[in-house]
């Protein structure tokens, strides 16, 4: 959490600084995650008969409301911060636990900070930008599901560390008029995370990389 | 500025909601290094799984019934029609090893359940202490695939009794890279952790205990039972009040067998139960050797203290030439098989080198045991072994519960010379007759009201269909019921008979 207010407040600072006009731009949009998930089986601490093999995991895509702001730093690099409301994935058995279904749900926060470079002049309505950035993601309200239950044998916690890893964005920003812009993105993370399920003595683990590319449509407004 | 502000309270919202969510709050750990803490409540469910779909939480009795009858034809007129379903769980908990050392060790819990009136409402307690295996991975929570855990839940979980059987130190995921085999102390304290920290489970786990608490095991388990009774008795009256005691083909009389071996009848499985002995003992006590080069031939000895329990079966010890099947002696060491019937155990590849074998032996003529059957351990050996031996052989106290020993006079793994002397020193040390029942059942109804009729009956059965078989395949018959006598036939009837013990004292 100490990040994330530091990364908020350095955001706050910047706005604060700034005195002129339409160098800021917040945006409120639609986020599509599509989940590309590679994982491999799960390890288990446990006997080998309570984790039948092949037993592994996909995490399913999410759609969530998106919240950015930049800020112009000249005529092509602006600083891009894209946030989201959490959004909140379903997680299918594979293998051994592909007849449960929907074994377990998490929640994630993946406030991601681009330096974006926009080809064309600032007078352009069409403005293609290409960014690279850092990403953190979070993952909170981890649970198993009632029928993620029966497959892990009992209440289940489940632990996923946090990520941070390099992310890249394409997209094109057309502006209606000083104010007014829609922009849509293809973006793409590294979001790599260690996973723990504990269910009595056992601790079952294994590590997943998400292979994200999230699209993202939004309607700006510059100030 | 007003409006930089509110974007960035909408951003800092979007961000920042949902904190301190709402995950699923799985079990409750318990690391606490004390005898008897169960690591995790609840204990993971074992699931059940299906031909297709999901995972089922409890067996179903009819289910169950089904699966019993397909594996052996027959067996649930012995074991009776399952009544309850079974909800098995897997724990762990904290115990000590062989050298009193903090450990922790694996087993399962049994939870019978359902609207039959033997299933619901206060149930007793049987705790359960399973025979010898060379598998690590030995586990008795796996109801799929461990025939003894099968046929436990089958004569006890199906019919109302909580079972409680751990898996034993040295077992499973236990820490301890040893198995303290027939450490007398070592296993009682074992037991006695297992049935706490099951007790810790049972009210998450619905299990209801009437506070009848009955114990019994089979082959290395009955004695693991017995010495478990004892403890209970004289350590922890306090704590554990036991029923009722039923002891199954079990190798009580540790100074008896061990000495018969040497002397010239060693047992059926030995040269895998004496590297088990010997690992326990050196580890637990210490002194048996300085290297196990002392005992073992060379081409056994290295890796032999960790050989057992693990990842290879009883055969396989033998195809991989890790052990020899049978050759404990050399063919040319002195005294020779005490009966042609113990001929192959004297022979290429032996196990036991005869200067140990020698040694022994001269021990065992200078300070020999078992000389009076009414006062077997008052005797001092020097070797090491031997010593052993008498320290856990349960010859030492006598029982203040119903006692019931079951075997068959002809096992060739564990004698029955074991039941019959620890019977004599019971009686001889003033057990009551009406407190002690020994069945032979590898014998003769004795008349028409003989109690064990049936089991005695049903016992003759299986074994004219096992030399019946022989017979059609051209096998030497002898061989093929010895193959099976102690693993295959002695146990179901033992159990059923043992069943039927408890159930007659839980019903006064």
């Amino acid at each position: 959490m100490k990040k994330i207010h530091f990364a908020v407040s350095a955001l706050f600072g910047l706005a604060c600084l700034s005195a002129h006009a339409y160098e800021n731009t917040v945006r409120a949009g639609f986020i599509n995650v599509q989940v590309h998930s590679e994982s491999p089986d799960f390890t288990s601490n446990g006997p080998a008969f309570l984790t039948p093999q092949p037993a592994g995991l996909v995490v399913q895509n999410a759609n969530t409301l998106a919240l950015g702001y930049s800020r112009r730093i000249n005529d092509h690099f602006e600083l891009d911060f894209v946030a989201g409301i959490p959004p909140e994935h379903e997680v299918v058995g594979r293998g051994t636990l592909a007849p449960y279904g929907v074994i377990s749900k998490v929640k994630q926060r993946a406030p991601t900070l681009f330096v974006n470079y926009s080809f064309g002049k600032p007078t352009d309505s069409w403005r293609p930008f290409v960014g690279l950035g850092l990403n953190y993601t979070q993952f909170f309200d981890a649970k198993s599901t009632a029928i993620g239950n029966i497959a892990t044998g009992g209440p289940t916690k489940i632990d996923l560390k946090d990520s941070i890893g390099l992310a890249g964005q394409m997209g094109v920003k057309y502006q209606f008029n000083e104010r007014w812009s829609v922009t849509g993105t293809i973006a793409a993370a590294k979001v790599k995370t260690d996973m723990t399920a504990t269910t009595g003595s056992i601790e079952r683990k294994t590590t997943i990389d998400f292979r994200p590319v999230v699209y993202c449509v939004a309607l700006g407004y510059s100030f | 500025m007003r409006q930089i502000h509110v974007a960035l309270g909408l951003l800092s919202a979007a961000v920042l909601s949902a904190c301190g969510g709402g995950g699923s709050a799985g079990p409750v750990i318990d690391n606490t290094p004390t005898r008897g803490t169960l690591v995790a409540n609840p204990p993971v469910l074992v699931p059940i799984p299906q031909a297709s779909g999901p995972a089922l939480t409890k067996l179903d009795p009819v289910v169950f019934k089904a699966s019993l009858d397909a594996a052996k034809p027959g067996l649930t007129q012995l074991t009776g029609a399952p009544k309850c379903e079974i909800s098995t769980y897997y724990m762990k908990y904290i115990t000590v090893g062989g050298a009193n050392e903090m450990t922790d060790a694996t087993g399962a819990i049994m939870v019978p359940s359902g609207s039959d009136p033997a299933c619901s409402g206060p149930r007793p307690v049987i705790l359960y202490a399973h025979g010898t295996t060379v598998e690590k991975s030995f586990n008795m929570a796996n109801l799929r695939d461990n025939s003894e855990s099968t046929l436990l839940a089958a004569m006890y979980a199906a019919q109302g009794f909580i079972v409680v059987a751990p898996n034993y130190a040295g077992y499973d995921t236990s820490a301890l890279t040893y198995h303290p085999y027939l450490n007398a102390e070592q296993q009682a304290n074992d037991m006695v952790d297992s049935l706490r920290a099951a007790r810790k489970a049972f009210a998450t786990i619905g299990a209801q205990d009437s506070g009848k608490l009955v114990v019994s095991g089979y082959s290395q388990g009955g004695h693991v039972a017995m010495a478990t009774q004892r403890a209970m008795q004289t350590t922890y009256a306090s704590e554990f009040k036991v029923a009722a005691l039923a002891g199954m083909s079990g190798p009580y009389a540790m100074s008896l067998l061990g000495d018969a071996t040497f002397a010239g009848s060693p047992n059926a499985g030995g040269t895998v139960l004496l590297p088990l002995l010997t690992s326990s003992w050196q580890k637990s006590y210490g002194g048996l050797y300085t290297s196990p080069n002392e005992v073992f031939e060379d081409k056994y000895a290295a890796g032999i203290e960790s050989l057992l329990p693990g990842a290879l079966t009883f055969n396989e010890l033998f195809t991989t030439g890790k052990l020899p099947a049978y050759a404990m002696f050399a063919k040319d060491s002195l005294p020779g098989p005490s009966s042609p019937a113990f001929g192959a155990f004297f022979g290429d590849g032996n196990l036991i080198k005869s200067s140990y074998r020698n040694a022994y032996l001269a021990d065992a003529q200078k300070n020999p045991c078992n000389v009076n059957p009414a006062d077997p351990l008052s005797c001092t050996p020097a070797n090491p072994f031997r010593k052993a031996g008498v320290k856990n052989d349960l010859r030492n106290y006598v029982p203040n519960v119903p006692v019931f020993l079951c075997g068959g006079n002809a096992d060739p793994t564990v004698f029955f010379a074991s039941t019959q002397a620890t019977a004599g020193f019971f009686q001889a040390k003033g057990l009551p007759a009406a407190a002690l029942t020994v069945l032979d059942v590898d014998s003769s109804p004795t008349s028409a009201a003989d109690p064990f009729a049936a089991a005695k009956v049903g016992f003759g059965q299986s074994k004219t269909a096992t030399i019946n078989a022989a017979l059609a395949a051209k096998q030497d018959p002898a061989a093929a019921v010895a193959a099976v006598y102690h693993g295959t036939l002695v146990p179901p009837f033992c159990h059923a008979a043992s069943r039927a013990f408890f159930q007659q004292v839980l019903a006064k």
